[in-house]
């Protein structure tokens, strides 16, 4: 009887160890943990310090987010230079720029923080290859497990998702160009997940800044403007143009991960093409003349500069009203 | 050149030295010497794709030898240095735009190579005739494995959407934005570190970080 018990104990070992094992060692699936990744960054409350590096340049930041009856609270400090304090309750944004005379409120078109709701994974997908590492590590005192998201081209940079184990908050972010070389880092170096925030951690502290707060008002206006070629992934965030000042324009590209801002002005004199850089950040100039009118076109982006310079390429008014393009 | 040399073994470890990369000087000459003889082995090697592949095409045209080709490449490519280098130079020439005198004397250098004087040339043909053989052993190579790919009997081709991409000539020069901030600041720089800003205000709607990617807007140059 003794030996039929041992038989059995046997028996369950081989049988159920294995399945443990492989339970354990169960990969979650890489486009899940980008989804609560996002999702982490509305849904949780923290206050954390974490450090923004790019070329030659460092800055310490503080944030801290808090969801109060349905409401969202965030505000973010730069430690270092005490150049901007920028605030954000439900889908209003006030950008607070001690250096000058003026701080910026925005009313960003719909509610920023349901965005994740319709993220597009398969967009995603299209520029991104989306890898779980093996490797693991300790970011801010926190077990974190990394997200690879390898670009499928030229157009656009890889992207290193430091996550924590438990939360999938993302602890760390470098992006990469196509040698590996690093071109920006955020790495958070401490954060609480059960901080005790107050609404008065959002308000914006009167002598902070500049009594004279604009509110820039963007209205949303017929695009005139087409690209006869996008980089796979990427499409116009806003299904209109957004008219900013004196007849200028701003359309938002994005694949999901990367953006790229594209700006367009009536001008008087053709401007020199040119393309500059800082960190991740791109940013090229050219002037196109339509007709008989000059428009000068600047875009801006977390992109490497030939996607910047091949879309300035195929930048085109709309068919309907489409004249002869002389660059 | 002669065929009697087509069955001859030390052609054919010459050729198969040139397709491993491996190839020394003296196979080389070999090579070029042989001609028609690299004929039949070439062919044999279309023979046997075909009769794998009856679905696929193979262009290549084996009844021109391998040498003849590899030279007719050179000619191009040569003809095709010179003729970049005339139409490169005459652009830059007539933008006369600072940022692309340096392109002017890069292009300039590379394409010394490609002219050359008469005498030098022969000395270098051999070695200049190296990377054409290199390429075309590659090229076969390719073939041989795209075969092998196909062979796999579960790999289905199957149609693959092709994207249009345009092409740029010239690559602008990239200079850091912080020089924004030596420079004298014009209208056009404060048009364009405004640009920065909204473009970091704009833009963390789609990169779902929350609030975070603003922390862009701190290295942003910001003098007024």
């Amino acid at each position: 009887m003794k030996q039929l018990r041992m038989w059995r104990v046997y028996l369950l070992l081989v049988c159920f160890v294995p399945v443990f094992a492989q339970a354990e060692v169960t990969q979650p699936d890489a486009a899940q943990l980008f989804i609560d990744m996002s999702k982490s960054f509305s849904e949780l409350s923290y206050d954390g310090i974490f450090v923004h590096s790019e070329e030659n340049q460092m800055n310490s930041m503080r944030v801290k987010h808090e969801r109060k009856e349905g409401k969202e609270y965030e505000s973010l400090v730069d430690l270092d230079g005490q150049k901007i304090k920028v605030l954000r309750i439900g889908d209003t944004v006030i950008c607070v720029y001690p250096n000058e005379s003026y701080s910026n409120k925005l009313t960003l078109g719909k509610a920023p923080f349901d965005r994740f709701k319709q993220l597009d994974v398969d967009r995603l997908k299209q520029g991104y290859r989306l890898e779980l590492s093996d490797k693991m590590g300790r970011i801010a005192g926190r077990d974190a497990r990394v997200l690879k998201l390898v670009p499928k081209d030229d157009y656009r940079y890889g992207h290193e998702l430091w996550l924590d184990n438990k939360n999938h908050f993302l602890l760390k972010h470098d992006i990469t160009d196509a040698s590996g070389k690093l071109l920006d880092r955020i790495q958070f170096t401490a954060v609480n997940f059960h901080p005790n925030l107050k609404r008065s951690d959002f308000i914006p502290k009167k002598g902070e800044y500049s009594e004279k707060l604009t509110e820039p008002m963007y209205r949303a206006v017929k695009s005139q403007w087409t690209f006869d070629w996008l980089p796979p992934g990427f499409a116009l965030v806003w299904p209109n143009a957004r008219a900013i000042h004196q007849g200028s324009t701003m359309l938002l590209l994005s694949d999901g991960m990367a953006s790229i801002s594209v700006f367009v002005d009536a001008v008087n004199k053709p401007k020199k093409a040119t393309m500059m850089s800082m960190g991740a950040t791109m940013a090229g100039e050219k002037t196109i003349k339509v007709g008989n009118q000059l428009y000068l076109v600047t875009m801006v982006g977390e992109v490497p500069s030939i996607t910047i310079e091949k879309l300035m390429s195929v930048f085109r008014p709309k068919a309907k009203d489409k004249p002869k393009v002389k660059e | 050149m002669t065929t009697s040399k087509e069955t001859d073994p030390v052609m054919l470890d010459s050729l198969s030295a040139m397709f491993d990369d491996e190839a020394s000087e003296q196979d080389l000459k070999r090579l070029l010497e042989a001609d028609e003889s690299l004929d039949k082995p070439m062919q044999a090697f279309h023979l046997i794709q075909q009769s794998l592949h009856q679905e696929l095409a193979i262009s290549a045209d084996v009844s021109v030898n391998l040498v003849s080709r590899v030279r007719a490449q050179i000619e191009q490519e040569d003809q095709q240095a010179t003729l970049d280098y005339n139409v490169q130079t005459s652009t830059v020439t007539s933008i006369e735009q600072g940022s692309l005198v340096s392109q002017q004397t890069l292009v300039k250098g590379a394409s010394s190579d490609a002219i050359e004087d008469e005498s030098t040339s022969k000395i270098k043909s051999v070695w200049s005739l190296w990377p054409s053989l290199a390429t075309a052993a590659s090229v076969a190579v390719v073939v041989v494995f795209t075969g092998n790919y196909f062979m796999a009997p579960d790999n289905i081709p199957t149609q693959v959407a092709t994207v249009e991409t345009p092409q740029t000539n010239v690559t602008l020069p990239v200079t850091t934005l912080s020089e924004l901030n030596k420079q004298p600041l014009d209208a056009d720089n404060q048009r364009l570190q405004s640009y920065l800003r909204q473009h970091a205000e704009q833009a963390t709607i789609s990169a779902g970080q929350g609030i975070i990617p603003m922390a862009r807007l701190v290295s942003y140059p910001t003098e007024e």
